[in-house]
C-alpha cells in the first residue's frame, strides 16, 4: 500500500515534470528510441529552371534550430533522384542557425561564396533551395536572412540582394516543363 | 460465531485500510502541491528581446525577464553585451570591464551597487531566479549609458535595445549603407577591431575612386554643375512623393505606381543609356570549366554593344567600365544615375551547379515590399517569376507593388518591355534556348532610377555553351541583338509620345 502511494506520487510527478519545460528533458527522452520526420527538400530541376522537391526522412529534433540545420546539412548532401541537381557546393558548411522572432538566420561559413558556381542562375537557386525549404518545413518562421562567417553580406555571387531577409518563393516550386527554342 | 467475528474484523481492516490509503495520499498530495505553490508566487515571464550595438556593428539576443512587474536580465547577458568577465564572491558579483576601465559590483537581494568605489542605488534590488543572477533592466535603460558614456536607447514596441556613440562622435563617423529593414543578430566575434580598421581603410579607399570617377564622367560627357544640383533637388523631391505613395497593404491606400508621373526625371527621347558589364577586376565572376571568365565576357560584348548604338544612332553610351577592374555593386547605378542615363543595362553570362543546363535570359527587378508593410506575407512576391511572352503579356495582376522606396519601381513596366524586346530577338537570332524573362531582387537593378534589365547571354558552366562563349562571332551576334533591342525600344518610345501600352 506504501508502496502503491509512493509510485502513485512518483507517476505524478513525473507527470508534471513533462510539463515543466525549464528542467531537463534530455534524461527522460533518451528512454525512447530515435524518431524520424519526413522533410520536403527543393533541389534543382536537372535543366535548372526551377526547384524541384524530394521528401526525405531525417532525424527528429525537438528544437526547432537544430531541425533547421540537419535539413541544411541535407540540402548540401544533395539530391538522390538522378533527375536533380544540388544547389549548395559540397564543402561548404552550416555554421549556425538561430532565429529571432519571425526570422531564421542561417550562417555559413566562407566556402558557402567561395565554393559557389556563381551566376545568376545558380545564385538563385542556391538562395531559394534554403529559403523554401526551410520555411517549408517549420511554418512558424516566414523570413531567411542570410549570414556568412557571421557578417551580412550584400550578395552570395554579385547578384541577389541579401542584406535583407527573404520570404519564400512558390513561383519557382513548379513541374518541370520543357522550354522550345 | 466464528465467522461472525472474523468478518467483523475484517470489515474493521478494511476500514482501516481505507483509512490508512487516504492519509497517505493527502500526504502525498500536500507534498506535491507543496513543490507547486512557492513555484507559483515567484512566477516569471521570459521574453526575448534584440540588441542593436552599432558601435561595434553587432547584434545580440537576450531574454528578458519579468517578475511581479519589474524587468530583468542575467548578469551574464550585460557582462557579454558590453564586453565585460564575471568574478563572483559570496552574494557578491563584480563585473569587470577592461577596455572601459570600470567595475562593477551588485549585492544579490540589495539595491545597492558598487561602480568601482562609489555607491549608488538601484530602483529595485538585484534578484536571483532559478539560481542565475538578474540585475534590473531600469539599470541599463537609464543608468548604465551614462557611466560608460554611450547613447542606450530602449524601442519597447520593437523589443529592441540601441547603442550608439553619444552625438559629436557619431558625425565624424563615415556612413556605409545602413541597414534600416532588419537587423540580424549574431554570435559576436573577437578581433573585430582589426576588420574595422579594414573597412575604414577600403571606405577611403572607395571614396577617392568615387571622386577620379565622378571627374571623369563629367569631362566624358560635359555635364554642367548647375545642372547636377537641379537634377538632385528633383530627386529628392520624388523621393518624398514616391515615400509618400507607400501602401500599407492592410491599409488598401491608393497604388502606388503612377507610370504617367509627370514628375518623373526619365522623360524624353532615349538619348543616353549606360552598359553595366558584369564583375571584373578582383571579381572574375563564374568561370567555366576550361577556364573562360564571366568577367571577360561580360566586357567584350559591353565594348561591342557600345560601337554598334554609337555607330547606328545619335545614342551616347557609358560604361560602368571599360577595363578589367572592380566597380562595387551600388556604384554602378550610382553612376547612371548621376549622369541621368535613359536605360540602364547590365551584361552577364550565366553558371548553374547543374552542368546541362544552358541558354538565355533576361531579368528585371522584382517590386519587394519593406519589412513594415509587409505582413500580408501571403501576398509578397519577391523572387524568380517568369513571363511566357515578356512583350505580350502585360498582365500585372500578381505582381503587387507595395514599397515605394525602391527607385526602381516606377520603371517596372519598361524595364519588362525593354527585357521581352531583347529576349524575343536573341530567340530569332541566336539560335540558343530562350529561358524567358525573369525577375528577381538583383541589387544592382534596385536603386536605378530609369529602366533596367539584366541579361544573362549563356551558360559558361555549360561545355557547348562556354566553347560558344569563347567565340568572337557568338559574342558579336549577341551584341548585335542586345544593340537592337536597344535601338528598337527607343523607336517605340518615340513613336508613342510617352509611354503607353
Amino acid at each position: 500500500m506504501v508502496i502503491v502511494s509512493v509510485s502513485i506520487g512518483f507517476t505524478y510527478l513525473y507527470l508534471r515534470h513533462k510539463e515543466m519545460p525549464f528542467l531537463d528533458k534530455m534524461a527522460i527522452s533518451s528512454f525512447f528510441e530515435e524518431e524520424e520526420v519526413k522533410v520536403r527538400l527543393y533541389f534543382s530541376s536537372f535543366d535548372a529552371s526551377c526547384l524541384a522537391l524530394e521528401e526525405r526522412k531525417i532525424k527528429k529534433c525537438e528544437d526547432k534550430i537544430e531541425q533547421a540545420k540537419l535539413m541544411i546539412k541535407e540540402l548540401i548532401k544533395g539530391p538522390l533522384a538522378n533527375n536533380l541537381k544540388p544547389t549548395l557546393p559540397l564543402n561548404c558548411q552550416i555554421k549556425e542557425v538561430f532565429s529571432h522572432k519571425e526570422t531564421i538566420f542561417v550562417d555559413f561559413d566562407q566556402n558557402f561564396v567561395e565554393e559557389h558556381c556563381k551566376g545568376s542562375c545558380g545564385e538563385i537557386l542556391t538562395i531559394y533551395s534554403i529559403v523554401n525549404t526551410l520555411l517549408d518545413n517549420l511554418n512558424s518562421y516566414k523570413k531567411v536572412q542570410f549570414l556568412v562567417e557571421g557578417k551580412e553580406i550584400e550578395t552570395l555571387a554579385g547578384h541577389i540582394f541579401l542584406q535583407q531577409p527573404l520570404f519564400k518563393e512558390k513561383r519557382l516550386i513548379k513541374v518541370e516543363t520543357k522550354r522550345g527554342k | 460465531m466464528m465467522s461472525l467475528s472474523h468478518i467483523f474484523t475484517s470489515q474493521k481492516n478494511k476500514m482501516i485500510f481505507n483509512l490508512k490509503r487516504r492519509a497517505f495520499l493527502l500526504i502525498v498530495f500536500l507534498f506535491l502541491a507543496s513543490s507547486v505553490v512557492p513555484w507559483s508566487l515567484g512566477a516569471f515571464t521570459i521574453k526575448d528581446i534584440l540588441v542593436m550595438d552599432n558601435i561595434e556593428n553587432l547584434r545580440h539576443s537576450m531574454v528578458l525577464i519579468n517578475k511581479n512587474e519589474i524587468e530583468y536580465i542575467s548578469i551574464t547577458d550585460f557582462a557579454y553585451i558590453f564586453d565585460g568577465y564575471l568574478e563572483k564572491e559570496d552574494l557578491f558579483t563584480k563585473v569587470i570591464f577592461k577596455e572601459r576601465d570600470k567595475e562593477v559590483t551588485f549585492n544579490h537581494g540589495s539595491k545597492e551597487v558598487f561602480i568601482g568605489n562609489e555607491k549608488i542605488f538601484l530602483d529595485t534590488s538585484c534578484q536571483i531566479i532559478k539560481r542565475k543572477s538578474y540585475i534590473p533592466f531600469s539599470f541599463i535603460r537609464e543608468r548604465w549609458g551614462e557611466i560608460i558614456n554611450i547613447s542606450i536607447i530602449w524601442k519597447k514596441e520593437q523589443d529592441t535595445l540601441i547603442l550608439e556613440k553619444k552625438k559629436e562622435e557619431k558625425d565624424k563617423k563615415v556612413k556605409e549603407q545602413s541597414l534600416k529593414v532588419f537587423p540580424p543578430p549574431y554570435p559576436r566575434q573577437r578581433g573585430i577591431e582589426k576588420d574595422k580598421e579594414v573597412k575604414e581603410q577600403s571606405l577611403v579607399k572607395e571614396e577617392r575612386k568615387k571622386e577620379e570617377k565622378d571627374k571623369e564622367v563629367k569631362e566624358q560627357l560635359l555635364v554642367k554643375e548647375e545642372k547636377k544640383k537641379a537634377r538632385k533637388e528633383e530627386s529628392l523631391i520624388k523621393e518624398k512623393d514616391s515615400q509618400e505613395k507607400t501602401v500599407s497593404f492592410l491599409k488598401k491606400e491608393e497604388v502606388v505606381f503612377d507610370k504617367r508621373s509627370h514628375k518623373r526625371s526619365n522623360q524624353g527621347v532615349v538619348d543616353l543609356i549606360t552598359i553595366d558589364p558584369g564583375h571584373g577586376g578582383k571579381d572574375p565572376g563564374a568561370v567555366g570549366s576550361t577556364g573562360l571568365k564571366e568577367k571577360d565576357v561580360n566586357l567584350e560584348v559591353a565594348k561591342r554593344v557600345k560601337e554598334l548604338i554609337e555607330t547606328k544612332s545619335n545614342i551616347k553610351v557609358m560604361m560602368t567600365r571599360q577595363l578589367d577592374e572592380f566597380i562595387p555593386l551600388r556604384r554602378r547605378s550610382e553612376m547612371a544615375n548621376a549622369i541621368k542615363s535613359k536605360l540602364f543595362i547590365s551584361i552577364h553570362a550565366n553558371a548553374s551547379f547543374s552542368e546541362g543546363a544552358d541558354g538565355f535570359e533576361t531579368y528585371y527587378l522584382s517590386a519587394v515590399a519593406s519589412d513594415n508593410t509587409a505582413r500580408a506575407v501571403s501576398l509578397l512576391e519577391n523572387g524568380v517569376i517568369e513571363i511566357e511572352n515578356g512583350a505580350a503579356s502585360k498582365d500585372y495582376g500578381y505582381l503587387e507593388f507595395i514599397l515605394a522606396d525602391m527607385a526602381q519601381n516606377q520603371f517596372i513596366e519598361e524595364s519588362i518591355e525593354l527585357a521581352g524586346v531583347l529576349q524575343e530577338i536573341a530567340k530569332k537570332k541566336l539560335n540558343i534556348k530562350s529561358r524567358g524573362i525573369k525577375s528577381a531582387l538583383f541589387y544592382v537593378l534596385k536603386d536605378t532610377t530609369m529602366p533596367a534589365i539584366l541579361v544573362e547571354v549563356g551558360f559558361v558552366s555549360n561545355p557547348t555553351e562556354e566553347q560558344r562563349l569563347k567565340d568572337s562571332c557568338f559574342k558579336e551576334k549577341i551584341a548585335e541583338c542586345i544593340s537592337e533591342a536597344i535601338l528598337a525600344y527607343k523607336d517605340k518610345y518615340k513613336e508613342s509620345s510617352g509611354f503607353t501600352k
